[in-house]
């Protein structure tokens, strides 16, 4: 598949990136993949602390 | 609030000695109330809750007199701004991911006897209203003296 797209240096299967790159074939295509999502721990969201601190305040907000 | 928030950082949380859990409680006489808290936990599942809602309450004045759907592009701007993923934070708001969350929290405040805003409780006592840094350290150290 790699000759017929018209790539005839082959050997660079062997070589790896580098060999890809001396040979001068194009780049496009290679974006990284995108990092998944941070895991976010949807109970913890609104809490600022230690679990056991001594003291717990719970603050009952409305942004209005 | 967002002041004695900063203090009780500097001076409780941050040492360990206290730990803040913000409850939502949006009033029914407050349209944009409930959209808000819902906003700033759209923040959150992207890891941005704390900026969102300072930037909810230093901007209070911009969004409280807007009609449902102009919050809704406001909260995408300032989504924008604290640099998230706009689109996911407005697919999250008109789904209404977390209105169960907030509905939850306010079922919780009922029943412990919240009735309005700003209420808090401190290791299970009840306050309402709103009190400056200092009154919140009396109660803390009354607190603290406790398990000392």
């Amino acid at each position: 598949m790699v000759i017929e797209e018209g790539m005839t240096n082959v050997s660079v299967l062997l070589g790896g990136w580098a060999a890809w790159q001396q040979a001068g074939y194009p780049l496009e295509g290679t974006r990284l993949p995108t990092p998944p999502p941070a895991v976010v721990n949807i109970e913890e969201m609104t809490v600022l602390g230690d679990a056991d601190a001594p003291v717990l305040i719970e603050d009952f907000s409305d942004f209005q | 609030m967002l002041q004695t928030l900063s203090q009780l950082k500097e001076t409780y949380i941050e040492s360990g000695l206290v730990r803040y859990v913000v409850k939502d409680f949006p009033l029914p006489s407050h349209p944009n109330a409930a959209i808000a808290a819902e906003a700033a936990r759209c923040a959150g599942a992207q890891g941005s809750y704390w900026p969102m809602h300072d930037l909810l309450f230093n901007r209070q004045r911009q969004w409280s007199p807007q009609d449902a759907e102009q919050v809704r592009d406001t909260f995408v701007e300032y989504a924008g701004e604290l640099t998230l993923d706009a689109d996911a934070f407005r697919e999250c708001l008109e789904t209404g991911e977390f209105g169960e969350l907030v509905r939850q929290d306010v079922w919780e405040g009922e029943q412990v006897g919240v009735q309005g805003t700003p209420s808090f409780r401190i290791n299970g006592q009840l306050i309402r209203g709103a009190y400056p840094f200092a009154t919140f350290q009396e109660m803390i150290e009354a607190e603290l003296e406790k398990t000392r």
